[in-house]
């Protein structure tokens, strides 16, 4: 990352300079989270001739936000550090094929598409699962150590939000956390927060051994009911395109494509 | 006003725009919906709106984001 501590309302003058009607950018800071990084001194901006580009730091990489009026002009920032940017879209079948151009003759690769699906409850779904798998609150560091194990293992590093144990400790402790567990052993986390009164699944994993025997989805069930009972109906969540055992399950929860999409391009 | 919402819910068409009145204070629409909005606005009604300028009070309602392209258009 470049040295200089970045302001928000430098980083606010350069979007509102380079940002035209014709740019293809993934832009979609807004100040409220211009402020947020900028405040944690995770924040630069490597500005070309006609390209602009704001850099996040991340847990483990460097996040890309890219405004592009000249497609041919480089990506004028050289790092061994990983980067990572996504593509926003709308539509499954709508990335924009010149944003992708762009990134794979700087040597990104494609990584990861993830979409966004919402559900709406008015009450309660019922859910009839496998009644040796319980789902509750986590509560112990043990149980803070085993979902943020879990997370560590089954997400990937550079597309999704990594988080560290220090985190989840937190999470564990605002009761953001459920563990599944099968005949009482730990097999299942999901982690969860609300957004106004839309509640979303952060992150959700079952450990391979015990996958295909309802641990998944009784905790989406048991996510659904904790938000449920306390008058939220709406419910979102990204998931990975490829998972199709996790969409074909959300899917039977009710969740549907919101439009909207990412794909992750990394260079490590 | 029909357009708007045509609009709208091309954009996020699980959303009933008709309806909803806190879709920012609910954490209805995130920040990809909102710059996803002003674009199309810009296209289809022509005015302008720099994201420096956001509020996201104008972003709550469609009724509401109609009234800031009425504004704009003055």
């Amino acid at each position: 990352m470049p040295s200089r501590r970045t302001e928000a309302h430098e980083v606010q003058a350069a979007i509102a300079a380079y940002k035209t009607r014709d740019s293809i950018s993934n832009c979609f800071l807004l100040p409220a989270e211009i402020e947020r990084i900028c405040d944690v001194d995770a924040c630069r901006i490597v500005a070309g001739v006609r390209n602009l580009f704001i850099l996040e730091r991340k847990e483990s990489c460097t996040r890309i936000h890219y405004i592009i009026n000249d497609s041919e002009e480089r990506f004028p920032f050289e790092t061994n550090l990983p980067l990572m940017l996504e593509i926003l879209y709308r539509g499954k079948d709508n990335c924009p094929a010149n944003a992708i151009d762009y990134w794979l003759r700087e040597g990104f690769h494609e990584n990861l598409i993830r979409d966004n699906l919402t559900a709406s409850y008015t009450s309660i779904p019922t859910f009839t699962g496998n009644n040796q798998i319980s789902v509750g609150t986590a509560l112990s560091p043990e149980d803070a150590e085993f979902a943020h194990s879990l997370f560590d293992n089954l997400f990937d590093p550079y597309s999704s939000d990594r988080m560290t144990l220090a985190q989840v400790r937190e999470l564990t402790d605002n009761g953001q956390i459920l563990i599944a567990r099968l005949n009482g052993n730990p097999v299942g986390a999901l982690h969860h927060y609300l957004i106004g009164k839309c509640a979303w699944i952060g992150h959700v994993g079952v450990d391979g051994d015990a996958r295909g025997k309802g641990a998944g989805a009784a905790l989406v069930a048991d996510f659904i009911k904790h938000y449920n009972t306390q008058g939220i109906s709406r419910f979102s969540l990204w998931v990975q395109a490829q998972n199709t055992p996790a969409c074909a399950m959300y899917n039977r929860f009710g969740f549907r494509y919101a439009g909207k999409s990412t794909l992750s391009l990394i260079k490590i | 006003m029909e357009k708007l919402l045509k609009l709208l819910s091309e954009i996020r068409p699980d959303v009933d725009f008709t309806a909803e009145t806190e879709l920012i204070d609910d954490g209805i629409l995130d920040s990809m919906d909102v710059v996803s909005i002003i674009s199309e606005i810009d296209d289809v009604f022509d005015v302008q709106i720099r994201i420096t300028e956001l509020d996201p009070e104008n972003f709550n309602s469609a009724e509401a984001i109609w009234n800031l392209i009425q504004k704009l258009k003055k």
